[in-house]
This record gives C-alpha cells, structure tokens and sequence, in this order.
C-alpha cells in the first residue's frame, strides 16, 4: 500500500529525519533511539487504548442477545396476531377464552419485543436507564378494586354479557391490575435497587419466554407421566381428558394431576420464571435488585397466565378474577425468591451460608407453588374438608367456590412473607444504584456478593 | 407458614446511622402510567357496559305471531317426552345422560309447522355428575350440542361433538356461555322455515346459524354427548302455526 506524503504544517514538529510526527507506532523505526528527547516529551496526548470496563463485554454480549430475541419476538407476535385475525374471521372471535389466550401471547411478544429492542440500543449506545417507577401501589389498588367492582354488577345486570371484543379490555386489566398493584408495590419500596430497563425486560421475560418453554416442558412432562403410570398400573391408566375433565375419575387421576400441577408445574414454572434475572445476575448489585426483578419475572408470567384462566370463565370471566386476584403473589413472591436463591449461589462467594440461601430460596420458590397447586385437590378428600371445598359462596349472586376463602387466605400468608422480605432487602438497600453510564456503582457494603461490572445497567 | 429462615438474607454490617432509602416517588413515568391506566380501566367499563347492544345479531325474542306450545318443567310432563331411551324425569326436570335422545311429543296430537323455537334451560352443571353437555335436535337432521365450558357444533345429520362427519359443521365457543359450573344457562333454537335456517342463541344472546331445509313439520328433542350429562330444568317450545 503507498503511503500518501504528509504536509507539514506550522508548528508541527519534525523528527530530525524531516519526517510529520504523526504518532505512528515508533517501535516499527528499525533504528535505535535517534531522537533528541523521548517521544512522550512531545505535547501531542500519547494514544491510549481504552479498555473496557470489566463485565462490558458480557453486557454487549447482553444487549445484543436482548436485541435479537426482540426481533424474533415481533415477528412471532405478529404470526400468532395473523393467525388469532384469521380465527376470529373464522367464527372464534365470539369466544373470551380465544381472545385472552391469543391477547396473551400477542401483547407480551410484541410490545416486549419492542421494549427489548428499544432498551437493548440503548445499553449498547450507554444510554443511562433511570430507576423504576410506577403509580403507588394504594392507586393501583384502588383501580384493581374500580374496575373489578364494575365487573361484579355488570354480571349482576347481564345475563349474557354481549360482543367478546368489547369484554376483552376489562377481563384484561382485571387480571393485569392486580399483578400490577404487588409490582408497584415492590418498585415503591426496592425501585432505586435497579434500573427501568432490567425491570420491563424482566417482566417481560415471564410473560413471554417463561410461559413459553413452561407449555413445552410442562406437556412433555405430563407425557412422561402418563407413560410411567401406564408402566406402572396399566389398569389404572388415565387418558390425557383427566387434564381437561372438570373432576378427576379415580384414584390414578388423582395421582396424575397431584404430580402435574403439584410437582412438574412448581419445578417448571419456578425454574424458568426467574431465568431472565439469571441471565444478567452477574451484573446485578445486591440481592434486592435480584429479588425486585425476580418479583417482575413472576408478574409478568401471571399476567399472561392469569387472563388464560379468566378467559375460560367466558360469562363468568369475573369469578375467575377474584379467585385469582392474589395469583401475582404466588408467581412474583416465588420467582423473586427464586431469582435471589440464584444470586446467593452465582454471586454470593463470601457470603455466609451461602449455598443455604441460594438453594433455600429456590426450594421455597418450588414449595410455596406446590402447595398453592395442591390445595386445588382439597375438594377430592373425604370428610369435612372435601365438602367445605365443594360448598359455595355468593357475593351477591355470583358464586364462588369456597376454595377462593383459603386462596385468599394463602394469599395473605404470602403478602406477609412478601412484605417482611422486600423490608429486610430494603434495610440493606445503601444508596440507590447509580445509573449514570459512567457513574461509579454504589456497591454494597459488608458480605453481601458485588457486581461483575458497574456502567450502564 | 413461615418462610425457611435459610432463604433471609443477612443484613449486612451497615452503620447504626444508615437509614433505608425513602421510597421511590412516581415520576414522570409513572404518572404517566397511572394517568393511562385510570384512563384505560374506564374506557373498559363503558366498553363493557354496552357490548351487549354491539352484537352482530339482536338478542333472542319470539317471532311475531307464533304460538307458544309449551311451556313446563318437563319433570311435571313426563307423558310429553319420550323416555324410551334412557331420559329420566327427577323432580328437578329431565336427566339425559350418554347420548340419551328424549322426543318431544305435542299435545292432542297437534303438529308444529312452518318454524319452531325451542328455549330450554338448564341446571347449574355441579347439579350433574358428569359434564354437562346439552343439545337439542331438530328433526333428527340439526344437532345443536354445547359442552360445559361453551364449546359449541352445530351439524347436520347425525353427528358426534367434536367428530369429523361428512356433513357440514359449525363449530366454535361463546361468551355468552356460563362455564361456571354454579350458574345455570339457557339455549335456543331457531328454525326460521321461511329463511330456512336454524339459529343457535345461548343466554338470549345470538351465537351462530347454519342453513338447513327440515321437513314442515319438524320434531323436537333434548339430547347430550356420549360421554356428558345434561338436566334440563325449563323448556319453551313456539311454532309458526300447527297442524
């Protein structure tokens, strides 16, 4: 390659050959030190190779990930929008069960997909993200109560109640607004722990990904079931209608859903809701920020999930959202104690009882869902507690069976361990997190683990 | 129920000073949020509030001038209906079960001609221990059958739910359906001789409709699915005229 000859310009120095200094690299002179005084007398700033940040490549790394899923998101969002169109044209429109299942996996693919690209663009140009917030969580309490209230003496008035699209907006935020208020909760009191990056697309994770694989893995999973029992007691064999039939048979029915929805569904669900916080955990400051964007994972996995079980309810889609209005807490106490048991073990080196917090959050993750899902068995036992199950109590006229007043109860258990938990990270909770792409991150103090890298986040 | 004290993090060492961060206050985003979510949360009520006047069909009402045949718990009626096939008559109405076909037979031998609705209601599904499927056939040539969770078909000939025949099938669910199992529901079927078409309502709020030529004097039955329950507690039947 010629090398163009350079200019000289006044005031510009010359090495004593009459050469530009151009600050090429002088080891490649093939002659020893010829120069009157050292190189780095020159005025000119020496050339410095900036190193990264530690961790930035695994952020890139990150981002682009992030980035790329965004894109496949929209695209599959889309195909299943044109599939749900092509539905609706074909007469399915009518039916609140289709509409919130396809609402559920329409929505979350591609207004997270836009999200993911949107925030992936920004980590990797080092745009700051700000803290998390929300409405307070008494504001969304309050519409969570609003819109399930006109739920409630809409029904009362309706015996049928009309177009399924124009029913569709309410069933949905009935079963958003609940999760949303736990959320608001959890950004009120842990919000400055993270960033409102990491926390949309965590949720956005749960509500997409997570339930996703959770289907393919939970179905294979139930195959497996099925064979084994038929290996086992081939004259007890249930069919695959056991899952669908609105009560089980016999006893390998029973068997057979108490292993589906008690064991496989926890072990599942609370493996993969909080493996969007695992990816980036590395990442993460201290184990609020884990368990605040574990919460969102959970949230963002009950909001897609929730809608399906409303939807099923088709007129009576309004019990089914007061049944499960404290689902949130289930799916968002389990995953952020999941997400903070995944943090103890990759982040926690030095920390004491290290590994007990890090697999005792993950087994609690599973028990706290295994016992919520079993208790759906209640009704099956003999004796007084099977016939208090399969009683049935009115608020007004609309029924609800009496298994909601121990979810209800089950509920408050876990809004206590919510509550006392998200009080103890909050105590440690320092300063809150600089978000600034070049701040220098307030690390925690004493044993808790630190961050691979600070930066933008 | 207690947390497993192994999961509770260790406070760490801070200062005696150190005092938790004040909560985060909504910003402008989350003002936002809110404002959008009050905004959304009323915009769906008023939506809800009149998706009944925004159906594609108006709600169920009796042809003008049609005669009302009956009108019966058919467990009070019990000579009306055919029970050679397996129909039972509890005090609460008439129990099919298992594919099950009850016949309805008219009073004083008088035949239903030139259209017919049939209303006819049921039981809260917990009232039956098997699922509650219930249809009603019209001249042993439409079917129209719903399942307990609102999955409807709507066939001609003989057909089975969610069978594949040869005939043409309309199939599909519905909002206006009552899948829980503690409210009772109340489907219809019209056969409009004149439009020659039979239309499926449920709840009084139109579902569907299938072209379908009968015979003038069609006939009326109740009937389930192979493998579902259905009680029927109320049935209505009006004619065009009768012969």
């Amino acid at each position: 390659m010629s090398q163009q000859p350079q200019a000289w310009t006044p005031g510009q120095p010359v090495y004593p050959q009459g050469q530009v200094a151009t600050g090429q690299p002088y080891q490649a002179y093939p002659y020893a030190q010829p120069y009157a005084q050292p190189y780095w007398v020159y005025p000119y700033p020496a050339m410095v190779v900036k190193r990264r940040e530690p961790g930035e490549i695994y952020a890139l790394v990150v981002a682009w990930i992030v980035f790329a899923f965004g894109i496949l998101s929209i695209i599959g969002g889309l195909l299943l929008l044109l599939v749900a169109g092509i539905a609706t044209a074909n007469g399915s429109g009518d039916s609140l069960a289709v509409l919130t299942t396809f609402a559920g996996f329409t929505l979350g693919p591609i207004l997270g997909g836009v999200l993911a690209i949107v925030y992936s663009i920004s980590r990797v140009i080092k745009r700051p993200s700000p803290p998390p917030s929300l409405p307070s969580s008494l504001a969304m309490l309050m519409l969570t109560i609003f819109s399930l209230a006109a739920a409630v003496i809409l029904w009362h008035f309706y015996t049928s109640p009309g177009l399924a699209f124009a029913i569709l907006p309410l069933a949905l935020l009935s079963g958003f607004l609940p999760a949303l208020t736990i959320l608001a909760y959890g950004v009120q009191q842990l919000g400055p722990a993270t960033t409102r990056r990491h926390l949309w697309l965590s949720l956005f994770f749960g509500a997409t990904m997570a339930p996703l694989f959770a289907i393919i893995f939970e179905a294979i999973a139930a195959l497996l079931i099925l064979w084994g029992l038929a290996i086992i007691r081939p004259d007890l064999t249930p069919g695959i209608s056991s899952v669908t039939d609105t009560a089980p048979r016999n006893a390998s029915d029973a068997i057979f859903l108490l292993l589906v929805i008690a064991v496989v569904a926890p072990l599942v669900e609370e493996g993969l809701k909080p493996l969007g916080v695992v990816l980036i955990v590395r990442r993460l400051r201290s184990p609020a920020e884990a368990f605040l964007l574990g919460l969102a994972a959970g949230i963002g996995f009950d909001m897609v999930e929730t809608i399906g079980y409303i939807g099923s309810g088709q007129a009576d889609w309004v019990s089914i959202s007061i049944q499960r209005i404290g689902a949130g807490l289930l799916h968002g106490l389990g995953a952020a104690m999941a997400a903070l048991g995944w943090y103890y073990l990759i982040n926690g080196k030095g920390v004491p009882h290290r590994w007990l917090k890090g697999f005792g959050g993950l087994v609690y993750a599973v028990i706290q869902h295994g016992i919520f899902n079993a208790s759906n068995l209640l009704g099956l036992l003999p004796g007084p507690v099977g016939d208090l199950m399969s009683k049935t109590t009115y608020l007004g006229r609309l029924p609800l069976d009496s298994g909601t007043i121990l979810f209800f109860g089950y509920y408050a258990i876990i809004l206590g361990i919510l509550v006392y938990m998200i009080g103890r990270l909050r105590r440690n909770l320092k300063t809150p997190a600089g978000t600034a792409a070049t701040s220098t991150p307030s690390l925690p103090t004493g044993p808790e683990p630190q961050p691979v890298a600070g930066g933008a986040r | 129920m207690t947390t497993p004290p192994t999961t509770m993090p260790q406070p760490s060492p801070a200062p005696a000073t150190a005092t938790p961060p004040q909560s985060s206050r909504p910003s402008r985003f989350g003002l936002v949020f809110g404002i959008v979510a009050a905004v959304l949360s009323v915009g769906s009520i008023v939506l809800a509030i009149v998706a009944p006047a925004l159906t594609s069909a108006p709600k169920l009402h009796v042809p003008q001038g049609w005669k009302q045949i009956y009108n019966d718990n058919p467990g009070n009626t019990t000579a009306l209906w055919d029970n050679a096939r397996g129909c039972t008559f509890p005090t609460a109405g008439l129990n099919i079960s298992s594919d099950s076909k009850c016949g309805f037979t008219p009073a004083n031998g008088v035949e239903l001609t030139n259209g017919v609705l049939v209303v006819a209601q049921l039981a809260p599904a917990a009232d039956v221990p098997l699922s509650q499927d219930a249809g009603i056939l019209l001249d042993d040539t439409v079917l129209v059958i719903i399942s307990q969770q609102g999955d409807y078909m709507i066939c001609r000939s003989t057909c089975e739910r969610f069978a594949n025949t040869d005939a043409p099938v309309i199939t599909g669910s519905t909002v206006a359906w009552h899948a829980d199992a503690f409210v009772p529901n109340e489907l219809a079927v019209l056969y409009d001789s004149d439009q020659q078409t039979v239309s499926f309502y449920v709840n009084g709020q139109y579902v569907n409709q299938v072209s379908a030529g009968l015979s003038s004097t069609p006939t009326v039955a109740l009937t389930t699915s192979t493998s579902g329950e259905a009680l029927f507690t109320h049935v209505t039947i009006f004619a065009a005229s009768t012969a």
